[in-house]
């Protein structure tokens, strides 16, 4: 009987084929992780994030990327950095239309949609009013307006006059002294669009914190997910609430995060469109979104909404939990049927 | 930062008690308890990535290969020495005459990168595991370069720190700090009160100054809303 060795040969290449692939892939699903973490300050805040990855320096280039996508979307959707769209809309406001990137109409057509839900109060065309109190930029000083002034600041807020033209892309705000601030909305997106750098990379799980607006991707180790803690609005070291999150996002709007205290009262950045004064009805709201720009639009609605109206208004269908001004934790019964919080 | 100054201060990372130590390195008894499991690879390296990419083939044949290892990485400014400080269980390692396998790996990196030497603006990286829930270091950045590692054991006292346009002057007193005074007009720096425990920081945006509390945060949250 003559052996055929090729039939052999090609058997033991086909083994050995096998056996490295196998190896290849234990050795893949046994690879270190290691958790790498960054922490730097972006968008007027401190950007951290941590990301489970095999390789270092893979996760450092990812991390770098995604950092610098957050810094395009400052530079573009900033209202008072030179040279970004929104600000370009703002000093031609009741001049002409200001031709925008497709990316720009798309975040003020979503705006205005938040707006167009929350009936006005969230309002993108609230820089009027935010200017005149300094909290949007860092080189002024937090001051308490006269009321003449916000009367005269407020007939410029209303979001029904932010006029966009999809065919040619163009954006024109129709009152000269009307002013955008995507304050709201403007870090939620830089978030979603540095997750998506990540995860485009091959990063899979990750947390992303800017400014306490988080996404959550994936699992933190193998059976364990990503733990999210509140924090006590009157006590920065202490944690009011955790849960558990994984591939969904979350922001909270809190009156410390920018504030003065004048003659004893507290000054905050988050402003009622409607009176053009800080929210009085609570100290935090947390919101969970598939979104962080979701969630920081309906983070500041629900906040300036207060918790007795958010709990009754059934069209709301997302988790949230809002601290009220007596230190009270009020959340909806979709946050604890899904995401049982810890209330500490 | 002089090699000593290096060895000294990255002894801080952990809470240790400096120990075990030959001759050449400074002997000093911090007092504080030794916990298990825990260790911290400290770097200062012109070559970050090669650097990495060395440390993690250690790692990986390592008796560490199982552990949960933090990674983070620092700019810093000004002249250093490029070294290693390994710290195990509380103990500053001296990898050059340690027996042990990783000092070993640790010895034949060190030869490759050519440490220790002098370097301008390194990296500082860090790699650690365990959980030890201590504050070490008050960290401060300036525009995300770490200028300057303040160990929470120093003395009381006001320290200036440079900001981008004007300086922040930062209040230590025992184991926590707080801005005592800032040249920003925002001042909500002014608001923040103390930190004093791992993982809390105090930012002033206007002057890109960020003072955080090094280590690991206690407790199992990862992350905070806020």
């Amino acid at each position: 009987m003559r052996i055929k060795f090729p039939n052999i040969l090609s058997s033991i290449f086909i083994i050995v084929i096998l056996i490295t692939f196998t190896e290849n892939l234990s050795a893949q699903e046994n690879r270190k992780e290691y958790s790498v973490s960054v922490n730097k300050i972006l968008m007027g805040t401190t950007v951290e994030t941590t990301v489970r990855s095999p390789d270092i320096n893979e996760a450092k280039e990812a991390l770098l990327k995604a950092y610098k996508e957050m810094q395009r979307v400052e530079n573009l959707l900033s209202s008072h950095k030179e040279g970004s769209e929104i600000t370009f809309i703002n000093n031609f406001a009741g001049i002409h239309p200001v031709k925008v990137s497709l990316e720009t109409l798309l975040i003020l057509k979503n705006a205005i949609n938040y707006s167009q839900h929350s009936k006005g109060l969230f309002d993108v065309t609230i820089g009027s009013v935010s200017n005149l109190w300094g909290f949007s930029d860092e080189n002024r000083t937090i001051e308490l307006p006269d009321s003449s002034q916000i009367d005269s600041a407020l007939k410029y807020v209303n979001y029904r006059n932010i006029i966009i033209n999809p065919k040619d892309t163009t954006v024109l705000l129709k009152n000269k002294g009307m002013r955008l601030d995507l304050g709201g909305i403007a870090k939620g997106y830089a978030i979603d669009r540095g997750s998506a750098v990540l995860k485009n990379l091959g990063i899979s799980n990750f947390i992303l914190n800017a400014g306490g607006d988080i996404y959550v991707s994936g699992m933190k180790e193998k059976n364990t997910e990503w733990k999210i803690g509140i924090q006590a609005p009157r006590d920065s070291k202490k944690i009011d609430a955790a849960f558990n999150l994984k591939n969904y996002a979350v922001a909270t709007s809190g009156d410390y995060e920018r504030f003065r205290i004048i003659n004893g009262v507290r000054y905050h950045h988050i402003l009622n469109p409607f009176n053009g004064y800080p929210g009085r009805l609570s100290e935090s709201c947390t919101v969970l979104a598939p979104t962080a720009e979701e969630a920081d639009a309906l983070a500041t609605f629900l906040f300036l909404k207060g918790a007795n109206k958010a709990l009754a208004d059934k069209s709301i269908k997302i988790p949230f939990l809002i601290i009220t001004t007596k230190g009270k934790i009020f959340y909806n019964s979709i946050f604890n049927g899904k995401y049982k919080p810890e209330i500490m | 930062m002089k090699r000593r100054d290096f060895l000294r201060s990255t002894s801080l990372l952990l809470p240790v008690v400096w120990g075990g130590l030959s001759a050449g390195l400074p002997e000093k008894l911090f007092g504080q308890p030794t916990e298990n499991n825990m260790f911290s690879l400290s770097i200062v390296t012109d070559k970050p990535s090669e650097t990495i990419h060395n440390v993690e083939n250690i790692f990986r044949f390592s008796k560490y290969s199982n552990f949960n290892i933090n990674f983070s990485e620092y700019k810093l400014v000004g002249k250093h020495v490029a070294d290693f400080a390994l710290i195990e269980n509380g103990n500053l390692v001296n990898y050059l005459k340690n027996g042990s396998e990783f000092s070993k790996y640790l010895r034949k990196t060190a030869q490759n990168l050519s440490f220790p030497k002098n370097v301008t603006d390194p990296a500082l990286l860090i790699f650690s595991a365990g959980n030890s829930g201590k504050p070490q270091y008050f960290d401060v950045s300036v525009s995300n370069k770490l200028v300057k590692r303040i160990p929470v054991n120093t003395k009381n006292g006001i320290y200036k720190i440079n900001g981008i346009k004007g300086k922040l002057e930062l209040e230590i007193n025992g184991k926590s700090a707080k801005v005592f005074s800032s040249s920003c007009r925002h001042k909500t720096c002014l608001e923040m009160g103390e930190i004093k425990n791992p993982g809390e920081n105090l930012v002033c945006i206007p002057e890109q100054i960020s003072i955080s509390v090094s280590g690991t945060r206690k407790g199992n949250i990862d992350s905070v809303t806020f």
